[in-house]
């Protein structure tokens, strides 16, 4: 070897070396120089923890300060799987103990929801000797522990749990939506009710504490902090009291109704649902409202697996999760009446002086289909008022309204449902809950676009007189919730204002110091002149005391208290009659709108009558004798 | 020096030729070990209720017993070195066994060192400096061109110290001694197809060691983890993805001397030791991270030009292959902090917490003085 070939390799080695140190600072020069900004950041996240500080949630209290949701301490369970061995085995064990599928179990601690190093709550609300027994089996369960947390509390239980609503955790699509920044996730949401609707007064502020920590997840220093702001209470316009005996009155009807038999299916009534509102006319607020059946709250509180929360909304269970005051919407039968009636004394089809013949059938004249209208009964009734045929619930009267409507259509096109519509019906009340039906108010458009879309279901998409005549007696495709009668019967109960239900009264902040008041809403003014108002309320006194609800109102003392109503018994094909009341009390000046509706409880001097009744003896602290069940004559 | 008829005559002298650039350049890289082993190590043993200094004074102490080591390697005749290398070979070879053996203990699953006298000894690193003279001396004998048969008796050579540190596992130090027996034989003017072929052999002797289970499942995991650290970033990658962070977030000027967040709270394992580089770049920036490679260069540059200036073959041979030694795991260590190597337990020379590396290090340098001073004999 030479020592020009020596010199040469050496250049050669040390080239390479020198390429070594080329490739070295390339790599620094992108790290540090270009790259600074992001490694910063994730030094920073590796050192910085952010521990959330939770916002106690408002309480929901009922307008004398009762609370009716609140908060108290649950202990939940807590899995760390960086800690756990054997996880088949402690997983398997857990699932014992808490009475949990493991598989819920795992799913949970898979879900991905949780950072890494944080425990995962798995089950929540547990009794306190499930952590007895941890206790005692401690290193049995390595990385299980538990946690004391707030949940809702039900003071009052099964109360009012479609108007108060439940908790639940946010779901994958919400956490994206922007409506819900700040979430986070496996964050409880209001869900129904006043928990979803006033979910922001509620909710509070979550604040943090920002803690420095080591590699191995020590707490070194604290770096600052945000306190949490608790949440505002929202105070209701319901009353607990009032609350309570409708939704029993409504238990008890239901219970009362299963004993009747049906006089045209021959079987007894099935009565499987039912709803009462009870409003005060003057403003719109709402003082009760019930739906049956229902739920026990609790049941949000602990794990509810998927299948479990689609039993809540099952047709075969019922369907207890749905508030049947505002989500359903049914054909109202005759306590739509009064409205026909003004709506044919706004169009000039009806006098409050003149006489109506009140014959067993109708037809349309000159209709050579043969088609018959039916009234309730086969009695030739005779001629009659207007305020009679309201007292008798007179069909045939009605159908004569409805049929002048139809031939008001070649000049004034739907004048009829335009008429009803200024009283609320077919378009949402506006109230503070969520998923409220509109209802329906058909017309001709309607029956030919739905043909269209559904031309099995709804074979014809022409609009003939019998749809009007159906609907002058509540019938046909017409369908009305609850809360819109309340609402409409307030109407003619205040003098014709229209008022957007609300449940909520204000808000204010855990010290009682106001957030937010809410005021009553008008709506709207009805079609209706004032004097004729009084004609309708005098004329619904004598429903009660002598037509349709006077059976169910037997024995009732109608010298102290005037109560003016209307009976409903809406058919529909393939189901037994609902049965309806809406009542007005005290008649003259009233403070209460109350009606109660059940689902194939036959008709409504049955059984929604005598609930309307029970309520209104115990609101007026008279003596009640329970649901006497009505005499069939609607 | 003096002027003797009319012509320069050297000093013959041998002290008067040190190379006062090595030496300083040496030490200073020790020196910036020390601070950054201090800054690694502090926080964490004052968590422990120990003296932060404690590893500290250990390297100092290493690096005084290197000091020592040095000056013995330089001022014994390197020739002697050639003639007693053959003899440290076997030495070597023999401990290496020993490490093998219950005699040998063993952390994080590598069973690596040997514990004499209440200190533990790391063979594998002072069998790099001895493999390096084996080889050398081997290589220095050999008289014409380089035959395949040179190479293989050349790799033999190589291949058993190789195997020892590879099942120990050390896959860091086996990546070193193929970079020295690389070196060597490019040095020796080995063909290029023969290194091919040699190249093609190891390739598959190590494929055949993975099948065979030789090579445990966590190194297969960091090799893995090398190619893709989100895959599991609690294990494997993590080391490597941490690293990445401290270095990154040191930034142009890196966060301050004892300011590194990822460096005071422990998220980087094994600073003070294999990944002390990440104190560098985290705490002093691309500007400390350049001065430290700045000083690596400065050392290979001194190196390389001992190697040039040596008069005889085994000088020559021993200088490059310290040289390569030098640069392999400087690469090796500071391009797995950077996230371009394998995460393989091997440390940054000079400056890493650890007495056999240490002074095996100062030794080799010890080696490189000796070749320049007598390089007029």
């Amino acid at each position: 070897m030479t020592d020009d070939k020596a010199a040469g390799r050496i250049k050669i080695i040390a080239g390479m070396v020198a390429f070594l140190f080329a490739v070295l600072s390339t790599r620094l020069w992108f790290l540090q120089v270009l790259a600074t900004e992001d490694y910063r950041a994730r030094a920073e996240t590796n050192r910085v923890r952010l521990v959330p500080q939770p916002a106690p949630r408002g309480r929901i209290l009922d307008r004398t300060g009762r609370v009716l949701v609140g908060n108290r301490g649950s202990i939940q369970i807590t899995v760390d799987p960086t800690k756990v061995e054997e996880p088949e085995r402690v997983l398997l064990e857990l699932s014992e103990l808490l009475n949990v599928p493991a598989a819920d179990l795992a799913a949970e601690i898979n879900s991905g929801k949780y950072l890494p190093f944080e425990p995962i709550p798995v089950v929540q609300d547990v009794e306190e000797k499930v952590v007895y027994e941890l206790a005692e089996h401690r290193s049995e369960f390595p990385g299980v522990s538990w946690e004391v947390d707030g949940v809702r509390d039900y003071p009052y239980d099964r109360l009012a749990v479609h108007l108060l609503g439940y908790l639940n955790e946010i779901n994958d699509k919400e956490i994206k939506d922007p409506a819900f920044r700040g979430y986070r996730p496996g964050a409880l949401v209001g869900r129904g009710g006043v928990e979803q609707r006033y979910e922001r007064y509620l909710r509070g502020e979550e604040g943090w504490l920002k803690l420095e920590v080591n590699a191995q997840g020590k707490v070194l220093d604290e770096l600052g902090r945000k306190t949490a702001r608790p949440g505002h209470d929202v105070v209701l316009s319901m009353d607990r009291g009032v609350q309570k005996l409708a939704e029993d009155s409504l238990e008890e009807g239901i219970q009362a109704a299963k004993t009747i038999v049906d006089d045209e299916s021959g079987y007894y009534l099935k009565a499987p649902a039912g709803s009462v509102v009870v409003m005060d006319p003057r403003n719109g607020r709402v003082l009760a409202m019930a739906s049956f059946p229902n739920y026990n709250p609790e049941f949000f509180l602990g794990h509810v697996t998927k299948r479990q929360l689609e039993r809540m909304y099952a047709p075969a269970q019922n369907q207890p999760l749905l508030n049947r005051a505002v989500q359903t919407s049914y054909p109202p039968g005759s306590t739509f009446k009064p409205f026909v009636a003004a709506a044919a004394l706004r169009a000039g089809h009806a006098q409050v002086g003149s006489f109506y013949p009140c014959p067993p059938e109708f037809t349309v004249p000159g209709d050579t289909s043969g088609t018959i209208f039916h009234n309730w009964t086969s009695a030739n009734l005779g001629y009659m008022t207007l305020g009679q045929a309201l007292v008798v619930s007179c069909d045939t009267v009605f159908y004569r309204f409805g049929l002048q409507f139809y031939y008001d259509r070649k000049k004034q096109g739907e004048s009829f449902q335009k008429l009803l519509g200024r009283w609320g019906f077919g378009q949402l009340t506006g109230t503070d809950l969520p998923f409220e039906t509109p209802g329906r108010v058909p017309d001709a458009d309607w029956k030919a676009q739905i043909h269209e879309e559904y031309p099995k279901l709804f074979p014809d998409g022409l609009w003939y007189p019998g749809d009007n005549i159906n609907m002058s007696i509540g019938q046909g495709d017409l369908l009305v919730s609850p809360m819109q009668l309340a609402v409409a019967y307030s109407a003619l109960a205040n003098g014709g204002t229209l008022y957007r239900p609300q449940v909520a009264l204000r808000v204010q902040r855990p010290d009682g110091t106001l957030v937010r008041q809410f005021r009553p809403q008008e709506a709207g003014r009805v079609p209706i002149k004032r004097p004729l108002i009084g004609f309708m309320r005098d004329s619904l006194r004598g429903v009660v005391t002598a037509g349709t609800a006077s059976s169910a109102f037997a024995g009732f003392p109608h010298s102290e208290i005037a109560v003016a109503g209307k009976t409903g018994t809406a058919e529909v094909a393939g189901k037994q009659p609902h049965s309806w009341f809406a009542a007005m009390v005290p008649a003259d000046n009233p403070r209460y709108v109350i009606v109660a509706m059940v689902e194939e409880g036959g008709h409504g001097s049955q059984v929604a009558a005598p609930i309307v009744r029970q309520i209104i003896e115990e609101l007026y602290g008279l003596d009640t004798a329970g649901i006497h069940i009505g005499v069939a004559q609607d | 020096m003096e002027l003797t008829a009319g012509r320069l005559v050297r000093d013959e002298r041998v002290i008067r030729h040190l190379d006062p650039v090595l030496i300083v350049t040496t030490i200073a890289l020790a020196v910036y070990g020390l601070f950054m082993v201090y800054s690694a190590s502090h926080q964490s043993l004052e968590a422990l209720n120990e003296d932060p200094g404690h590893f500290l004074k250990r390297q100092l102490a290493f690096l005084l017993l290197g000091l020592v080591a040095l000056l013995v390697a330089a001022s014994v005749d390197y020739k002697l070195v050639k003639v007693y290398a053959p003899l440290a070979w076997a030495g070597l070879i023999f401990v290496l066994l020993l490490v093998l053996t219950p005699l040998g203990s063993e952390t994080a699953g590598a069973q690596r060192w040997i514990t004499l006298g209440g200190f533990q000894f790391q063979p594998s690193e002072f069998a790099k400096l001895g493999v390096t003279a084996m080889i050398a001396a081997y290589l220095s004998e050999l008289r014409g061109e380089m035959s395949i048969e040179h190479v293989w008796r050349t790799t033999g050579l190589a291949v058993l110290p190789m195997l020892l540190v590879f099942v120990q596992p050390d896959v860091g130090t086996t990546m070193v001694f193929a970079a020295i027996l690389l070196g060597l034989l490019v040095m020796a003017g080995a063909k290029a197809k023969h290194i091919g072929v040699l190249a093609l052999v190891a390739l598959i002797a190590l494929f055949g060691a993975f099948r065979l289970g030789v090579v445990k499942d966590y190194q297969i995991a960091r090799l893995t983890g090398f190619i893709d650290p989100a895959e599991d970033p609690l294990r494997a990658g993590y080391n490597r993805q941490q690293a990445e962070i401290a270095i990154g977030s040191g930034g142009p000027f890196g966060r301050g001397y004892l300011d590194g967040t990822q460096t005071n709270l422990d998220f980087v394992p094994e600073q003070h030791t294999d990944f002390v580089f990440t104190v560098v770049g985290e705490e002093l920036g691309f500007m400390g991270a350049m001065f430290l490679l700045l000083l690596f260069g400065v050392l290979l540059w001194r190196a390389f030009r001992i190697a040039a200036v040596a008069t005889d073959p085994f000088g020559r041979f021993l200088a490059v292959g310290i040289a390569v030694m030098i640069a392999s795991q400087m690469f090796v260590n500071v391009g797995m902090t950077l996230g371009i190597m394998p995460i393989t337990g091997i440390p940054l020379p000079l400056v890493s917490y650890g007495g056999s590396a240490l002074i095996t290090n100062f030794t080799a340098v010890g080696l490189l003085l000796n070749v320049h001073m007598r390089r007029f004999k």
